[in-house]
């Protein structure tokens, strides 16, 4: 029995034996796994659905069955996170293990298999998705912890079993409104008596989508247009980049507040694409400037000589090698999008069904309340921190000269 | 690297914002600590008498509760039993005492486009600046709207048949000089003094009439259209001529007013505009952005988004009952009204409103207010309710018991008491609680669920899928229970008012779905009746006329105020009667039996009647408070002490 071959370290490895040796940004690294984990997994703990429901007529389950009711999450961001919760959760976990049984396949082979695990995992939950958003769950939306309430007055107190905070951040009670932290309710409660603790872990939601999907948006279209702007040059590369500097003249929180003002029915998704639609331009520079770098080199000279099509070339070839930087920008993208949703939801330009930190801050700002300012701006401070450091990590990492 | 700067600099800021905040909080709480020791001091509450300032001086004698008359001709007019008008008589609450002179600051939330009373927009804030300049043909008494005593005019009868009304004008009153340089050769046509004539009123009549002229005129125009063209006897006699003989007549002849024809007929240089298009000059009129009238102040600046200031007009007609009590009045432009309170406490403004939440989280119980030795609260009523209405063309709300469900089922008393820091009383109907219309007999609805559940099962709506919201067929089609209300956008109460009636409606299985709108889009969609509910206040007038919210006719009407569709024939007939009728008593009871029709119909489900507080240094005389807009009648106020 012979040992899997050692491979030569790819740049992938190269750069990841990099990345980990610088300290802090390794921790943040992990810090906005952890950021993640807490997003996905917030309903295993604050959720006001009792795992174990029994009032007589059978043991139910409201808390799954309500995992995707449009009543109980108002908002598509909510069924996205708990789709990764039920069924991601259920996929990964025997991926993982795929994963792991695979490492004693010889190289090619171990690539190949691990793509398909990758792509089955993805492509399910993909498709788990698409039929929760088609086919929405529909259960009874009623508020359990007010059913115990009144069946235990009646003498019936039914078996329930709650998750550690038993509050959803959309309960309210105007009867403990605007109360100081206790606990009940550890960060207190906001002007509808809502528990402030659960609308800051859900906000968690918020501010990572908004971040990782306003990004996602507008590195695409960047990449595309510093894709094409610098690889055919010329005219080409003239008129697009004449456009970059228009948009970029403007002043982008200026631009996004005066666009939101225009859309009144407001959601989290148009806040999103808002903030895509003024900051593609700085990875469509970054790409331009890789591409104009590399269409001279031999590798792109041999592809052409090779009879490659242009398209390949462009995405095959020279893409890959010009992604560097572009995913460091990312990273600072992404602590910028949070920012800038903050920013609108503070000024109410947000969406109101969702828990965002920034109108956490703003109805802390009108009840003159130091929990409602406090938590969400170190919650901000603390995310935009650690994905600052992050990209500042993986900047280095990618810098040849800064490797020791 | 400019990212990071970018976001560096922005989490920069965030940290500011929060270390200010805490500042900010860190301050109330200490001041609070204070509370207890200035309560020992003995600190004055709003409405305990206060002992009279030494420094007080120009007071004229004036006393609460005693008649005033500005001259002979006034007694003599007054003596004639046709005549309309009654004796002034000065406010209960009068102070004792008041020192005149000095400058009241004042803010405003924001500006009108442009300050002529009858062709710019935006007639609220138009209004409330007019409060200082104009004045009109009687003075309406603040405490008591039903009674109007001589102001411009001595005397104002009305002919047998109703379709006549005399005014007869008060003589030597004079116009305001214009605010420009009267020294510069262009302006010298402008220099004499203009007296008060009768075809002033002729002229305002004829703006408002004039389809040429847009801006305030417009929504004028739905009241004066049915008049006829004042006829000018002598310059100071008129007659207005009306259609048919309506209660709402005599409040509209005395919401007439004057407009100087000398010079809104002419261009900057003198010359005057010719007879066919002289109606569209006025909308970009060279003087628009200046005010002019013959009120206590005279307009003197205003320098856009910073101030709009006010002197004691020298030639004021009025200067024996009720002269202007302060030398200037600065109104100082503040978007951001939760700074009104700082500005107040650091000396940029003699007095200011406060939000709701402000007052919960600052004020609410924690009085004498907060160790600012000096300040004092006083709450007074408004004349506004608040109410979310139902589009009852949409199938849903059709049904008067659903639209009664959806009112058992928002916790009125709950949101007053906590999101709007207990500043309103639940209201159950169209009319100012104050009013005599306001049946104070017929109850708000009570919150209970279990009663919206068991009527809106009475109406058909079942949960026959299980699914947690309630259905019915409705056209052959199966039809949720769902729909969107339409809030004040970028208002944190409304969401929070929003969140909980969410709430409350999951329960009894109906989904509602906010949808937060600018001013001027929610005032589209309404205009245009697209929305299924929205939330919306009146401020409902002291004279009651049903016509323009409640008629069917004004259902089918695109730009009329029956946004919900409510039809009712015998709301109509109602509507109606109450146009024909003179008698208080018989108006009351047509009023209560309104007041019963809609409380059973529930076309908008009522919220409250708003309270606000007002915050005012102790160098003021405790506030008169004007029954219907509180805040606009500057010759309430006035200063105890003149401050430094």
């Amino acid at each position: 029995m012979t040992d899997a071959v050692a491979d030569d370290p790819t740049w992938g490895q190269i750069i990841w034996g990099q990345f980990r040796r610088r300290k802090l940004a390794y921790a943040s690294m992990w810090g906005v796994f952890g950021l993640f984990l807490i997003a996905v997994y917030s309903p295993i703990f604050i959720s006001n659905k009792p795992f174990v429901w029994n009032a007589g007529e059978g043991i139910e389950s409201p808390w799954l069955m309500t995992l995707f009711n449009r009543s109980t999450y108002e908002n598509a961001i909510d069924i996205f996170f708990n789709s990764l919760l039920f069924p991601g959760t259920a996929l990964v976990l025997p991926a993982a293990w795929l994963w792991r049984a695979s490492a004693v396949l010889p190289g090619r082979s171990r690539v190949a298999r691990r793509r398909r695990i990758a792509g089955a995992v993805v492509g399910i939950w993909l498709a788990c998705l698409l039929g929760i958003l088609a086919f929405p769950v529909q259960t009874s939306p009623v508020n359990h912890p007010r059913v115990e309430d009144r069946l235990t007055a009646a003498g019936t107190p039914p078996l329930a079993i709650y998750p550690p905070i038993p509050y959803s951040y959309a309960d309210t009670d105007v009867k403990l409104s605007s109360q100081g932290p206790s606990l009940g309710h550890w960060l207190g409660t906001d002007a509808a008596g809502s528990d402030v603790f659960a609308r800051m872990v859900f906000g968690t939601r918020v501010s990572l989508t908004v971040g990782l999907f306003a990004v996602a948006i507008y590195i695409t279209i960047g990449t595309l247009v510093g894709a094409v702007a610098g690889y055919f040059g010329g005219r080409t590369d003239a008129v697009l980049m004449r456009i970059v500097e228009v948009v970029i003249c403007i002043p982008s929180l200026f631009l996004i507040l005066s666009v939101a003002a225009f859309i009144t029915e407001r959601s989290i998704f148009h806040i999103m694409f808002i903030i895509a639609a003024v900051a593609w331009t700085g990875p469509a520079r970054l790409v331009r400037a890789e591409f104009m770098r590399m269409r001279d080199l031999d590798f792109v000279s041999a592809a052409k000589a090779s009879g490659f099509s242009r398209t390949s070339i462009i995405f095959e070839e020279i893409l890959p090698n010009a992604l560097g930087p572009v995913l460091v920008s990312a990273t600072f993208g992404v602590a910028s999008a949070i920012l800038v949703e903050s920013t609108m939801s503070f000024l109410g330009l947000g969406d109101i069904t969702v828990p965002s930190w920034g109108q956490i801050l703003a109805a802390g700002r009108n009840d003159n309340s130091w929990v409602l300012i406090l938590a969400p701006g170190l919650a901000i401070f603390l995310t935009v921190s650690l994905l600052n450091l992050l990209g500042e990590g993986l900047r280095d990492a990618l810098d040849p000269k800064l490797r020791g | 690297m400019k990212r990071l700067l970018q976001s560096g600099f922005g989490v920069a800021l965030l940290a500011l914002l929060v270390v200010v905040g805490l500042i900010n909080t860190a301050q109330l709480h200490n001041l609070e600590s204070h509370v207890a020791a200035l309560e020992a001091g003995g600190l004055r509450v709003a409405g305990t008498p206060a002992a009279p300032p030494a420094a007080a001086t120009g007071s004229v004698g004036e006393k609460a509760g005693e008649i005033c008359t500005l001259s002979a001709a006034d007694e003599e007019a007054l003596n004639d039993p046709a005549n309309l008008l009654v004796p002034f008589r000065y406010p209960e609450n009068w102070p004792a005492s008041i020192a005149r002179g000095g400058t009241l600051k004042r803010q405003i939330a924001s500006e009108p486009p442009g300050l002529n009373l009858i062709a710019s927009n935006n007639s609220a804030d138009i209004s409330e600046l007019y409060k200082y300049i104009t004045s009109r043909i009687g003075y309406q008494d603040p405490t008591n709207p039903d009674a109007i005593s001589p102001d411009l005019a001595l005397k104002v009868t009305k002919s047998e048949d109703g379709l006549t009304y005399d005014v007869w004008l008060r003589k030597g009153v004079v116009w305001q000089t214009p605010a420009v340089d009267l020294n510069d050769p262009r302006h010298a046509w402008l220099q004499a003094p203009h007296p008060l004539v009768a075809s002033d009123f002729a002229f305002a009549l004829e703006l408002i009439q004039n389809p040429q002229v847009v801006g305030r005129a417009a929504s004028l125009r739905t009241y004066f259209e049915a008049w006829k063209p004042i006829e000018v006897v002598d310059d100071h006699h008129f007659r207005i001529r009306v259609a048919e003989d309506l209660y709402t007549n005599l409040p509209q002849v005395f919401d007439l007013e004057p407009m100087p024809r000398w010079l809104y007929r002419f261009d900057e240089d003198g010359h005057p505009f010719d007879d066919a298009t002289w109606g569209d000059k006025q909308n970009t009129h060279w003087y628009n952005q200046k005010g002019i009238g013959l009120g206590a102040y005279r307009f003197v600046e205003w320098q856009e988004g910073v101030r709009l200031t006010f002197e004691r007009n020298p030639t004021y007609h009025a200067t024996k009952c009720m002269p202007a009590n302060f030398d200037r009045v600065e109104i100082n432009v503040m978007k951001d009204q939760q700074a009104w309170l700082r500005n107040l406490k650091t000396h940029q403004l003699d007095y200011t409103q406060i939000m709701p939440q402000q007052f919960n989280a600052e004020i609410r119980g924690k009085l004498p207010y907060l160790g600012e030795e000096g300040l004092k609260l006083a709450i007074h009523d408004e004349a506004s309710y608040y109410y979310i209405g139902w589009n009852a063309t949409r199938p849903l709300f059709a049904d008067k018991r659903v639209r009664k469900a959806l009112t058992l089922a928002f916790d009125r008393a709950g949101l007053v008491e906590s999101v709007f820091a207990g500043l309103g009383e639940v209201t159950s109907g169209p009319f100012d609680q104050r009013n005599p219309c306001y049946d104070a007999s017929i109850a708000p609805l009570p919150y209970d669920l279990e009663a919206a559940k068991a009527l809106l099962l009475e109406a058909g709506w079942k949960d026959t899928d299980g699914d947690g919201v309630l259905d019915q067929v409705i056209n052959g089609k199966r039809t949720p229970f769902e729909f969107t209300l339409v809030i004040y956008g970028g208002s944190t109460e409304y969401e929070t008012l929003a969140r909980v009636y969410r709430e409350a409606l999951l329960e009894i299985g109906v989904k509602m779905t906010a949808q937060p709108l600018e001013w001027a889009a929610q005032l589209k969609k309404t205009a245009e009746r697209d929305f299924d509910a929205y939330t919306g206040a009146w401020v409902p007038g002291w004279e009651i006329d049903l016509h323009q919210l409640w008629h069917s006719s004004q259902a089918d009407k695109p730009e009329s105020s029956n946004y919900v569709s409510f039809r009712s024939p015998e709301g109509d007939r109602i509507a109606e009667a109450l146009r024909r009728e003179f008698d208080p008593e018989k108006r009351t009871a047509l009023c209560h039996a309104f007041h019963k029709l809609i409380a059973d119909e529930q076309p908008y489900t009522f919220f409250y009647q708003r309270k606000r507080p007002m915050l005012y240094w102790d160098h003021m005389n405790d506030p008169v408070f004007a029954k219907l807009n509180p805040h606009r009648d500057a010759r309430l106020l006035s200063f105890a002490t003149r401050p430094e």
